[in-house]
């Protein structure tokens, strides 16, 4: 249990005044920017850096732990109040967040999201302190087979994010798969539906298809309704702006199975938090005693991704701390700040250099911790941004999604794109086609076309492969089960209806 | 409804402060007056000095990767070891022109045609990428080589679990087993260099493409893939930590960060023609000649600073300074060899 020991020499460490002093700002600094569509965590870090390089690196590595937990809480922020997703990881806490913001609820889901982001984050460092080499072993048996058969099992939870209708489920998930087929293969290396674009080369851009589906589809089918005063109601009791026992008695399952599943996820390179946070919320509606609650504010819907996109970071570093593999986006990010203060991540680093590493985990927990202190509180002012009416409301989000997409590349033709899908989402609205099954397939798409690809190359072209290893017939199976399962249910309903009909 | 209208316009004002931040953030340098140079650093003693003013007001350094990215550190590290070594009266700012592996910079490059005081640092990638898009696409013989700076030579490397303790060792089973080499994209140096090796060996490995470096060590690592070829500094943790080992170094040299290890040639009979990754300086189409020239030599005096060898050195770059015509023709001479087996691939527009 040395590892323990070096944890809280880390916190001893991290811990002065004028680190407090600066992570607070870090926090500060980072949930404002961070709101910003767009902005994900990386862009965020990028333009508050030039404060912290003038810092001492223990100091500058603790501002920019709270930096990046304040941009991930301002990404969650946007998605609850304005159906904004502030980045990937972001997009299933749209679902049950904006519905309970329309429900005056805005406060409680805010605070929600950060309670349980807290409690998984401290999951998140305690799994890293304790499990570490064992885990980060275990994770290097996932091959392409395992993946895929992991991403099978995510795509087929799309039946439970689809709502009412199957089908219309099904239709968005493989439109969001033919929309990422669109770019270079890595695979075969051909440029695929580019049309000669070379912006197209990476693909489209993810925010701005995520924002223009759901912010500007939301703002269009908006505009067609006639202007109302206020956009939601706000409650003015501070009571009832922050969660109530009921919530937090509801979420603790979510807290629970979202730190737990978050972690593992994070611990495997290429899956990140995106992933982390679809499959939180599918179990937690799978194993919910009210599924129905699920797309219409329910607060474990919000409670289960958050906690699963902030464990994930947790888990990510193991394989970064252990064999100096980045897992995923957030521990890119990590490994950014480790090199800029001139630490070269690797399988010794942890080993070696123990007094440079475990500060480093302690500070990111206490960024996490001033998250929650410093966010809590301000929960009320964020919610009150909603006593906004629509006509201020509707042309600043247009105002900040256009900024958003065109700060990722600086590229009008990302703009574009951002239009072009603002006009998808607003279709898919009238059709009643639900969007974030678009978005998962989108997501996962290219990795469960990678991981399958791969895994041919593995085999010889042979499919034996994905059921001859255990873990990857597993999750097949369990998939399988997922899909076929409430079809068979909707079966035997049809089939009910159609003898109550002869009769 | 006073409250959150303030609210509001404080939010308003933050928002457009902090994208005026970010601009300067991603440009480096507030847009502040440059200050004119006027003790014109001349290029060597033998030539008048020359007003070079018009060179280095509002220089703008290009790079196709986002900030953090090879390039873009490279760049920044430039940036500050030329003002640090007198070379520079500024820190130069970086642009981040990101998109299409290399094909939104090289268009952007296109469009300051004739500009004195715009280049970019460019990889491979700036060969490759044209050769994949075909049509319009702007190719390095568009703009203006200026200086050919450093070499990342790779090497093969296997999990140190496995059998094979030389080069010929993997070949030989090769051709009873399925290998497999985990790399980057079709078409990247590493899959290039690999399909060299096949070809002259008479062997196929299997080829899993996966776009971050962590993904590929974990693959290796966790026995789906059975080779790498990256990079020499790539493996230096890993080596020390005895998790793999290094087999064959791909260059015509051996590598100095591993010297111990064998070439290809060395370690078989075997010499294909590698395609090495070269790091280098590239200006705008029509760069006025006497701009070309200045620069190539600001750029052979940094390399021969302490700071630059030291860099350089953290790095694992290989120096390997040439002018404008050395990189010129090294670059012409890659891209014919990219394109021989980019035909193979089927990958040519």
């Amino acid at each position: 249990m040395e590892s323990l020991g070096y944890l809280l020499e880390g916190f001893s460490v991290a811990l002065t005044p004028e680190n407090l002093l600066w992570v607070f700002i870090g926090v500060f600094l980072g949930t404002l920017v961070g709101v910003l569509p767009g902005l994900g965590t990386p862009a965020t870090i990028a333009i508050l850096l030039p404060i912290t390089i003038n810092l001492n690196p223990a100091t500058g590595l603790i501002t920019m732990a709270g930096i990046y937990y304040g941009s991930k809480y301002g990404g969650s922020t946007t998605s609850i109040l304005l159906n904004v997703p502030g980045e990937s990881s972001s997009v299933v806490t749209t679902i049950d967040g904006y519905q309970m913001a329309k429900q005056g609820r805005a406060g409680p889901a805010l605070g929600m999201a950060a309670i349980a982001s807290f409690v998984a984050g401290t999951f998140g460092v305690l799994g890293l302190t304790l499990l570490a080499l064992p885990i980060a072993r275990w994770a290097l048996t996932f091959g392409p087979p395992e993946y895929f058969a992991l991403v099978f099992l995510g795509l087929t939870s799309v039946v439970f994010l689809a709502g009412s209708s199957v089908i219309k489920g099904l239709l968005s998930a493989v439109l969001g798969l033919l929309l990422a087929t669109i770019g270079a293969d890595i695979v075969s290396g051909e440029n695929r539906f580019i049309f000669g674009q070379f912006q197209l080369l990476d693909g489209i851009e993810f925010i701005a298809l995520t924002i223009g589906v759901f912010a500007l589809g939301e703002v269009f089918v908006n505009v067609e309704k006639p202007i109302g005063a206020t956009l939601f109601k706000v409650p003015k009791r501070l009571r009832d702006l922050l969660p109530s026992r009921q919530d937090f008695l509801d979420s603790r399952f979510a807290m629970a199975q979202g730190s737990v599943l978050g972690f593992l996820i994070g611990t495997l390179p290429g899956a990140g938090a995106t992933i982390a946070s679809f499959m939180s919320y599918v179990v937690e509606k799978r194993f919910s005693r009210h599924p129905e609650r699920f797309g219409k504010g329910a607060v474990e819907g919000v409670a289960a991704p958050e906690a699963a996109n902030n464990s994930e970071t947790g888990g990510a570093m193991i394989p970064l701390l252990t064999l100096g593999i980045p897992g995923s986006g957030s521990t890119a990010v990590m490994l950014g700040f480790l090199i800029l203060y001139g630490l070269q991540p690797g399988p010794l680093l942890f080993t070696e250099n123990p007094e440079i590493v475990w500060p480093v985990i302690a500070s990111m927990y206490i960024g996490n911790v001033a998250l929650l202190i410093l966010n809590l509180p301000l929960v009320p002012m964020w919610a009150s941004i909603l006593r906004f009416p629509y006509y201020v409301i509707y042309p600043a989000i247009i105002l900040i999604s256009v900024i958003g997409v065109y700060s990722v590349h600086g590229s009008m033709f990302d703009v574009w794109m951002l239009l072009l899908f603002g006009v998808l989402g607003y279709m898919m609205r009238k059709l009643d086609i639900p969007a974030p099954p678009l978005i998962l397939a989108f997501v996962l798409g290219p990795t469960a076309e990678r991981a399958f690809r791969h895994s041919l190359v593995m085999s010889q072209n042979s499919l034996e492969i994905f059921f001859t290893r255990p873990l990857s017939l597993a999750l097949l199976a369990i998939g399988v089960v997922l899909l076929v399962l409430p079809l068979y249910g909707k079966a035997r309903q049809l089939r009910r209806n159609v003898v109550e009909e002869e009769v | 409804m006073n409250g959150p209208r303030t609210v509001f316009s404080i939010l308003v004002m933050l928002m457009l402060i902090l994208a005026a931040c970010g601009e300067t953030a991603q440009t480096g340098e507030p847009t502040d007056a440059a200050e004119p140079t006027d003790a014109a650093e001349p290029t060597d003693a033998a030539e008048p000095p020359e007003d070079t003013t018009a060179f280095t007001t509002d220089l703008e350094i290009v790079v196709h990767s986002g900030p953090g990215g090879g390039n873009d550190t490279l760049a920044r590290a430039m940036a500050q070891i030329l003002l640090d070594e007198g070379l520079a009266d500024t820190l130069y700012p970086v642009s981040n022109v990101e998109g299409g592996s290399g094909a939104a910079a090289m268009a952007y490059m296109a469009e300051q045609a004739g500009e004195p005081n715009t280049w970019a640092v460019h990889t491979s990638v700036w060969l490759s990428t044209p050769l994949t898009l075909g049509g319009d696409a702007v190719t390095v013989r568009d703009l203006s080589p200026i200086a050919q700076l450093v070499e990342e030579r790779a090497v093969l490397v296997v999990a140190a679990s496995a059998p094979y303790e030389t080069l010929q060792d993997l070949l030989d089973a090769a051709s009873t087993e399925n290998l497999i080499h985990a790399g980057g994209s079709v078409g990247a140096l590493d899959h290039v260099n690999s399909l060299l090796l096949q070809d002259a060996a008479g062997v196929e490995f299997g080829f899993l493409s996966f776009p971050g470096g962590g993904e590929r060590v974990a693959a290796l690592l966790g026995g789906s893939a059975h080779m790498m070829i990256e990079g020499a500094r790539d493996f230096i943790e890993l080596e020390e930590a005895g998790e793999v080992r290094i087999l064959a170094a791909f260059s015509a040299e051996r590598n100095p960060v591993f010297p111990d290890v064998p070439t290809v040639a060395e370690a078989t009979d075997l010499d294909p023609p590698f395609v090495v990754e070269r790091r280098g300086v590239i200006g705008p189409p029509d760069m006025p000649e006497e701009a070309v020239n200045y620069w190539a030599g600001i750029f052979e005096q940094m390399m021969a600073t302490e700071d630059w060898k030291v860099y350089e050195e953290e790095s694992g770059f290989v120096p390997s300074f040439g002018g404008p015509d050395v990189h010129a023709s090294n670059l012409a001479e890659q891209e014919e060899t990219l394109r021989g087996v980019f035909e193979d691939l089927g990958l040519i527009e």
